[in-house]
């Protein structure tokens, strides 16, 4: 079953802006990926994939698996960098972008998704110190998209603003159907009636993008390039030979908006 | 088709500078080169599938036919003139490009790139001692990684030196010469090669990353007699 928000799979946003002003952005935030992708971006995402929920057969190798072979080589050199990234993952993202590109090379490991975060977040207070400048050099180069953020989405949309990613894939890059709901003891949390994540999804409509009904195995293609969907469901971006991007801003969402989806 | 040069130079010593490449191509992959621009010759009549994807020289052009007043050529040019090594990108997000290979420049017209150098200094010594072995001089050497699941379109290489050696660490990425006259594909079956540049030459897709390392320069006398 797809968790609806107003009796249909997902709210659609694309009435609320222009999708010229959309568009405008675009030469700055691909300049911008071109130039942070290699030194900025946050590379691959570390995901759990469940085959038994999702359509795809998968004959690649997650990075998370290619880190479990890694952890069990007893060949790797004592010298190797590669201790040292494994060692810091969970507290440096630039040791773990190492570390990914280090997977990648030599044990084979798949993911063609970079994240790029373009305003501060603000659930990271605890964040290293040089891992706060490296995160605030990437947002330098996205000055336009952030005014889009800060002037057509805080306080019309968002009383709060707390990240905004910038998901690019590259050329043929699979992406994965997954959920984002929080887990704990192997079920999702979330109140019923109400939605964990107060976002906006923006993108490129070239791409079509789908909810997933993991009992019937059913897509629900979104047809809009803003749009908001309850994080339980399954949902991907179809496959494509062409690299992409898409723009999630993440927040809390004004009354007006909270009264406009039926949220508490 | 090709020449197995295996015998010319010291594999096992290659093979134990695998960890050295993997970590290198992992901590210096912000000076990589996005993208192939070297000159390629793709014919899709002399191919034996049809490359399918606007390729970067083709969306460069493109480029440069934009209007001046395009924000996207506008942008691009600054890219262009001073970080050229993410260009690729640049073309492939903007204008749906492709390409899945990035390239570290280890020695450009025999001037070796320190940056580079101290990342894989184990590597540039294997490189060095192939001089005695195989070549009289070196002229360039590059480490070539392609993403998973890259396509490697059919080509021939017009700006390659006629002598060279392609050196990979194993064979997970078939790679063969294409014969349009027989409709035959060869497989190089050597973890050390030279053939003939002006072969169609083209690899399979596979599901890992992989890299290759090409070292161009003279061979000494009688390197492919031999």
């Amino acid at each position: 079953m797809i968790e609806g928000i107003n009796g249909k799979p997902y709210f659609d946003f694309a009435s609320y802006f222009d999708y010229e002003d959309f568009k405008k952005l675009e030469p700055e935030i691909t300049a911008g990926i071109a130039r942070c992708k290699s030194k900025y971006a946050i590379e691959s995402g570390w995901r759990i994939y469940n085959p038994n929920k999702t359509t795809q057969k998968i004959g690649h190798k997650m990075v998370l698996e290619s880190f479990d072979e890694f952890t069990k080589d007893t060949n790797v050199p004592a010298n190797s960098l590669a201790h040292t990234w494994a060692a810091n993952v969970d507290s440096n993202l630039i040791a773990k972008n190492k570390m990914t590109r280090y997977l990648k090379s030599k044990y084979g490991a798949y993911d063609h998704y970079w994240s790029l975060q373009i305003v501060e977040n603000e659930e990271y207070s605890d964040t290293p110190e040089d891992i706060i400048t490296w995160e605030r050099k990437l947002m330098e180069f996205f000055p336009k998209t952030r005014e889009f953020i800060y002037t057509n989405l805080f306080g019309k949309f968002f009383k709060k603003i707390t990240a905004a990613n910038i998901l690019y894939i590259d050329n043929d890059g699979i992406p994965f159907e997954h959920h984002d709901a929080q887990v704990i003891d192997g079920k999702i949390v979330q109140p019923p009636g109400e939605l964990e994540y107060h976002f906006i999804h923006f993108r490129n409509p070239r791409r079509g993008f789908y909810l997933l009904d993991t009992d019937t195995k059913s897509k629900v293609q979104l047809n809009t390039w803003a749009a908001l969907w309850d994080t339980r469901n399954y949902h991907c971006s179809t496959r494509s030979i062409y690299s992409d991007w898409s723009l999630r801003v993440d927040g809390e969402f004004t009354d007006e908006i909270k009264n406009v989806l039926n949220q508490p | 088709m090709y020449i197995d040069l295996t015998s010319k130079v010291d594999t096992n010593a290659f093979n134990l500078i695998q960890e050295e490449i993997h970590t290198g191509i992992a901590n210096a992959r912000e000076l990589a080169i996005d993208g192939t621009w070297s000159k390629q010759l793709v014919d899709n009549t002399q191919s034996s599938y049809p490359c399918g994807v606007k390729l970067l020289q083709e969306a460069y052009k493109e480029f440069l036919d934009l209007p001046e007043d395009s924000l996207v050529k506008q942008v691009g040019l600054e890219l262009y003139n001073t970080e050229f090594n993410v260009f690729g990108t640049y073309l492939k997000t903007v204008l749906q490009a492709y390409d899945c290979y990035y390239y570290f420049k280890l020695i450009t017209n025999g001037v070796t790139n320190l940056d580079l150098l101290t990342h894989f200094p184990t590597l540039y010594q294997w490189i060095e001692d192939t001089k005695g072995s195989v070549f009289s001089n070196i002229k360039n050497a590059t480490i070539i990684v392609c993403e998973a699941n890259g396509m490697s379109w059919e080509h021939k290489n017009l700006d390659s030196y006629n002598e060279f050696i392609y050196v990979r660490h194993n064979l997970q990425k078939p790679t063969y010469l294409w014969d349009n006259d027989t409709q035959q594909r060869t497989y190089i079956n050597s973890t050390v090669a030279w053939w003939n540049p002006s072969n169609w030459q083209g690899a399979d897709r596979v599901w890992e990353q992989s890299y290759a390392l090409k070292i161009e320069g003279d061979f000494l006398p009688g390197v492919k007699n031999d």
